[in-house]
C-alpha cells in the first residue's frame, strides 16, 4: 500500500475507481489478530486470538456479548469494536424492551452495516477500523455474519478475518461441509483448530485465545480460561495423536505462519467496489 | 397542524421511545425524543412550533367518534373476534359501515373499540411496521406478542404524555401453532386470557363467555357464544346496532366476515315494559 | 321532562367512551395531588437511619368545586395534566368523558425473610373497579437469579417498571461482568421510583432476594421511592388484612437499635410458607381484589422455586 494524492479522504475517488481510506480501514482489520467464526443448523462457535499489548499487560478482549442470543468477535481497532458492541446492546436491548423478543440478527447487521457506510461518505468522518464477525441465534435459525468497516456486509457459513486469516480459512474451505451436521463439541474442535493455522507466536493455549458459544437454548457464552482449558487439552491431546498415526486431519501448525509475506490479496474484491 | 415527522429507531419502531439509558449507552434519548435535535450543534429548527418545543399544544380531550365493545375468544383453531359496525358521534348513531377489526400482517388480528381516528393512527403506525418487515424481505414478520408488546408500549406512551390514544385494543393472533389473545387499554393497561371484551362488552359478555368459553370449543360452539355476546351487548347498549362482523385468525390466516344481522327477539316481556318489575324507574 | 332527558343524556354519554364508568365524571375532574413530600435523610450520631414517610400518599379522585388552592401548588406537569385530564376548563359542568392517567388494578404482595432464604408472592388477580379483568396475571418479576419484585397497583406502570429494572440490571452485567447484586437492585429500584416523583408509577413494590452474604431480604417501598429493609413485609390491596397478621406472628426489630439487628425472621422455609399462604387465604376472604391464586416464589441457595396455591375465585 503505498499513499497516493487521492487517498487523504473518503469521499475522493482515485481515477482507478478506489476509495483508498476504506481499503485502509478494511486493512487495519486484517492487522489484527485473527478471529474465526463457524456454525452448524444448531450452534454458532466464535473463535479469537488475543494479544497482549506487552508482557505485563492483560490480554486485549475480543469477544463481546451483545445480548443472550447474539455475540461479536472483532478485529483491527478494539476502540472501534467497543462502540459498535455498545451500540448492538442498546439496539438489542431498546427491541427487547418494546416487542419483548430478541431482535433478529441479520437486521442488526443491517443496521450496523448501515451505520459504517455513513462512515464512508461524509468528509468529516471517517470509516470504523473493525471487523465485525456476528453470530447469533434467532427466529430463523443460526447465523454467522461478517461486517466490514466499507459498510458491506456477508452471511457466511464459516469465515475468519484478521492477522493470517488466510491459513483458518483455508481450513475451514476444507472442512465445511460437515459442519452442519456437527456437535458442539466439533465446532468448538474445528474452531480451534482452524485458529491455530493463524497462530504466529508459540502455541494456542487457554489464555490467548477465547471462545464463544450460542445456539439453539444455548444462550451466548463466552469459554475462557478454566472453562476453555478442557477444550485446548482435547485439541492437543488430539494433535498428538494425529502426528503418532500421521493421518493429519489438520496441515501441520508450523505451515501456517509463513503465508504472511503474501497477503492474500485477491482472495477478496475490494469491498468498496462492490455494488 | 402540520403533523411533525416521526423520527424513531428501527429498532424500536414508530410511536415508540426506548427507556431511559445510562449515559454509557449514548444519547438515544435525546435524538430520538426531540424530533428536531441539530444533529451538529445549534439552535433546533422547529417546523411545527406545536409539536416540537414550546407553544400550546392540544391534546385529545374527549373522543368524537367511538366504536362500542370488541369481543374475542379463543376456541380450537385459534381466536374469534367480533363488533359491530358502528362509528357514534357521541350518542349520534353516525357511521354504520365501521371496520373495526383490521388484520395486520398474515397472522394478527387488531379490534379496536374507541376513537376511530386515533384507530387509524395506530393501524398507520403498525402498516409502518409490516411493510418495513416486507421490505428487509427475509422471512420475518411481526409475531402476535410482539404487536402486543409493542401497542403497550404505544399506548402507555402516549398515556406518559397526557394525550392518550383513547381506544381499548383487542390483539388476536395465531403464529407457530399458538394462539394469542390479548387486550390493551388506553392507559396502557393489558392483559392477555382466554376471553377478552372491550367497553360494555366487559360488563356483558364476559360473563357469558367466563361460563362457557373453553380452549377446546370447536367453530361453530365458538360462533355461536360470540353471537350471544354480541346479542346481549346489542339489546343493552344502546349505541351498537344489528350489524356485526365475525372476523378469525387461524393456521391458515386472518379472514374477517362480511357484515352481518343477528335474529333478535323485542318481544320478552322484560323490553315491553321494562319499568314493570322495577317501580320508580322510567 | 328535560330534566329526565337530561340526565339521560349525561349518564349514557359515558357509554360510547371505552372506559369504565366508574371513570367519568360528569362535573369533576381527575386531578393527583402530593399531599407531602419525601422527608429529609436525618443523621444520629453517625449512624444513618432513614426516617421513612409513610403519609406520602395519593388520592386520585373527582374533584368537587372550583379550582383549590392545591392547583397552584402543583408544579407545571401536574397542571399540564390537569388541562389536559380535565375537561373543566370549557366552564361549566360538561358530558364529556374524561380520563385519568392511572388505574388500580389491585392485589397483593407478601415477603417473608429467613436465615438464608426469603419468600415472595403475590396474588394473580387483575381487576379494575367491581371487574375482574383477568384471573391468571403474574405480579411477580424475576430481575436475576436472587432478586425478585412483586408489585400491585396500576399494571401498566408496574409491568414498564419490571422492565426498567430488567433492562438495567442488562447493561450493568454487561459493564461490570456480573449481576446485580439484591442490595444494589434495591437502591436502584428507590432512584428509579424517585426520578419519577412527580408523575410517580402507581406500584406498590416488594424485593425479596438473597445478599451477598446469603442471607434473606425483603426491602418494602412508597410509591415514591423511600425504602426500608426488614424481616417480612405486604404491599397491595390487602395490606391492612395481612400486616397485623405478620406483625403477630413475627416480630420486626426495631431499626433503632444499636448495633443493628438482623431482621431476618427465625421461620423455617417451610413455616414461613404455610404463614404466606394462610395470609392469602385470610385476604381472599375479604379483600375483593386479593384471589384466584397466589404464586409463591422461593429463593434460596439452590435457586429460584415457584409453587401456587389456589384462592377462592369470589
Amino acid at each position: 500500500m503505498f499513499r497516493n494524492q487521492y487517498d487523504t479522504d473518503c469521499v475522493t475517488w482515485s481515477p482507478a475507481g478506489r476509495i483508498h481510506q476504506i481499503e485502509y480501514a478494511m486493512e487495519a482489520v486484517k492487522q489484527g489478530s485473527a478471529a474465526v467464526g463457524l456454525k452448524s443448523k444448531k450452534y454458532v462457535v466464535l473463535a479469537t486470538l488475543k494479544r497482549a499489548a506487552s508482557e505485563l499487560s492483560a490480554y486485549q478482549r475480543k469477544v463481546f456479548k451483545i445480548d443472550d442470543h447474539m455475540g461479536i468477535a472483532i478485529s483491527g481497532l478494539t476502540a472501534d469494536g467497543r462502540v459498535l458492541s455498545r451500540y448492538m446492546r442498546r439496539e438489542c436491548i431498546n427491541h427487547s424492551f418494546v416487542y419483548d423478543s430478541p431482535l433478529s440478527v441479520g437486521r442488526l447487521v443491517l443496521q450496523v452495516a448501515d451505520k459504517a457506510q455513513v462512515c464512508t461518505q461524509r468528509s468529516w468522518k471517517r470509516p470504523y477500523g473493525v471487523g465485525l464477525l456476528v453470530g447469533g441465534y434467532d427466529k430463523t435459525g443460526p447465523h454467522l455474519y461478517y461486517n466490514c468497516p466499507s459498510g458491506n456486509y456477508y452471511e457466511y457459513k464459516a469465515h475468519a478475518m484478521g492477522a493470517r486469516s488466510q491459513a483458518a480459512k483455508t481450513y475451514l474451505e476444507r472442512k465445511f461441509e460437515t459442519f452442519d451436521d456437527a456437535t458442539l463439541e466439533e465446532l468448538i474442535k474445528h474452531a480451534l483448530f482452524s485458529l491455530k493455522e493463524s497462530c504466529t507466536d508459540g502455541e494456542l493455549n487457554s489464555k490467548n485465545c477465547s471462545v464463544s458459544v450460542v445456539g439453539l437454548d444455548t444462550p451466548f457464552d463466552i469459554l475462557e480460561g478454566d472453562t476453555l482449558k478442557p477444550h485446548i487439552d482435547a485439541l492437543d491431546a488430539e494433535d498428538a495423536g494425529a502426528m503418532e498415526t500421521d493421518t493429519a486431519p489438520a496441515a501441520p501448525a508450523a505451515d501456517a505462519p509463513t503465508d504472511e509475506a503474501a497477503p492474500p490479496e485477491a482472495e477478496e474484491p475490494p469491498a468498496a467496489m462492490e455494488s | 397542524m402540520i403533523p411533525a415527522p416521526q423520527k424513531h429507531s428501527y429498532a424500536l419502531g414508530p410511536g415508540v421511545v426506548a427507556p431511559a439509558m445510562h449515559p454509557e449507552y449514548g444519547r438515544a434519548i435525546q435524538e430520538l425524543n426531540n424530533v428536531n435535535y441539530p444533529k451538529a450543534g445549534g439552535q433546533p429548527f422547529v417546523v411545527d412550533a406545536g409539536h416540537g418545543v414550546g407553544g400550546p399544544h392540544q391534546h385529545t380531550q374527549y373522543p368524537y367518534v367511538t366504536g362500542t365493545s370488541v369481543l374475542a375468544l379463543k376456541y380450537k383453531d385459534g381466536i374469534m373476534v367480533a363488533c359491530d359496525t358502528l362509528g357514534s358521534y357521541g350518542s349520534t348513531k353516525r357511521y354504520k359501515s365501521m371496520e373495526r377489526m383490521k388484520p395486520v400482517g398474515k397472522f394478527t388480528l387488531i379490534g379496536a373499540s374507541g376513537e376511530y381516528s386515533d384507530f387509524h393512527y395506530i393501524m398507520k403506525l403498525l402498516d409502518e411496521l409490516t411493510t418495513d418487515d416486507y421490505c428487509h424481505d427475509d422471512g420475518q414478520n411481526l409475531t402476535p406478542t410482539e404487536i402486543y408488546n409493542y401497542l403497550t408500549r404505544v399506548m402507555y406512551n402516549r398515556r406518559n404524555k397526557f394525550d392518550p390514544l383513547w381506544n381499548s385494543l383487542v390483539v388476536g393472533g395465531f403464529h407457530n401453532g399458538e394462539s394469542f389473545l390479548g387486550t390493551v387499554g388506553m392507559v396502557g393497561t393489558c392483559y392477555t386470557d382466554s376471553h377478552v371484551a372491550t367497553g360494555f362488552g366487559a360488563h356483558l359478555a364476559r360473563p357469558l363467555f367466563r361460563e362457557k368459553q373453553y380452549d377446546d370449543m370447536s367453530e361453530d360452539e365458538a360462533r355461536a357464544l360470540l353471537e350471544d355476546g354480541l346479542r346481549v351487548c346489542y339489546y343493552r347498549d344502546k349505541n351498537s346496532i344489528n350489524k356485526f362482523q365475525i372476523a378469525k385468525v387461524t393456521a391458515e390466516g386472518s379472514t374477517i366476515s362480511e357484515p352481518y344481522a343477528l335474529i333478535t327477539e323485542w318481544g320478552y316481556e322484560a323490553f315491553v315494559n321494562p319499568a314493570a318489575a322495577a317501580v320508580g324507574t322510567w | 321532562m328535560r330534566a329526565r332527558a337530561k340526565r339521560r343524556s349525561n349518564t349514557l354519554s359515558t357509554l360510547f367512551s371505552s372506559i369504565p364508568r366508574s371513570r367519568c365524571t360528569t362535573s369533576g375532574k381527575t386531578s393527583v395531588d402530593i399531599r407531602s413530600h419525601h422527608r429529609s435523610r436525618r443523621c444520629f450520631s453517625g449512624i444513618l437511619i432513614l426516617t421513612l414517610s409513610y403519609n406520602v400518599y395519593w388520592q386520585i379522585r373527582p374533584r368537587e368545586g372550583s379550582q383549590s388552592r392545591c392547583y397552584q401548588k402543583l408544579n407545571n406537569l401536574d397542571r399540564k395534566m390537569m388541562l389536559s385530564a380535565g375537561p373543566q376548563q370549557h366552564g361549566g359542568p360538561t358530558q364529556h368523558a374524561s380520563w385519568s392517567p392511572y388505574d388500580n388494578n389491585g392485589g397483593t404482595c407478601v415477603a417473608v425473610a429467613g436465615k438464608d432464604y426469603c419468600v415472595i408472592a403475590a396474588d394473580t388477580r387483575m381487576s379494575t373497579g367491581f371487574n375482574i379483568l383477568t384471573r391468571d396475571q403474574t405480579k411477580v418479576c424475576k430481575l436475576t437469579d436472587k432478586c425478585l419484585i412483586a408489585s400491585a397497583g396500576f399494571r401498566a406502570d408496574a409491568i414498564t417498571l419490571h422492565k426498567t429494572l430488567q433492562t438495567r440490571g442488562i447493561m450493568y452485567k454487561h459493564s461490570h461482568n456480573k449481576s446485580m447484586s439484591c442490595v444494589a437492585m434495591a437502591q436502584m429500584l428507590s432512584n428509579t421510583l424517585y426520578m419519577k416523583r412527580f408523575f410517580p408509577y402507581y406500584a406498590f413494590n416488594l424485593l425479596g432476594g438473597i445478599d451477598n452474604e446469603g442471607k434473606g431480604a425483603v426491602y418494602t417501598y412508597d410509591a415514591i421511592g423511600s425504602y426500608e429493609r426488614t424481616g417480612y413485609s405486604c404491599q397491595g390491596s390487602g395490606q391492612a388484612l395481612i400486616m397485623p397478621i405478620l406483625d403477630n406472628q413475627l416480630k420486626a426489630v426495631s431499626p433503632l437499635l444499636v448495633p443493628p439487628q438482623d431482621g431476618a425472621t427465625p421461620l423455617t422455609q417451610e413455616q414461613a410458607v404455610d404463614l404466606v399462604k394462610d395470609c392469602f387465604a385470610t385476604a381472599g376472604e375479604r379483600d375483593i381484589y386479593t384471589g384466584d391464586e397466589v404464586e409463591i416464589y422461593v429463593i434460596n441457595a439452590s435457586g429460584v422455586h415457584k409453587q401456587t396455591q389456589e384462592l377462592k375465585l369470589d
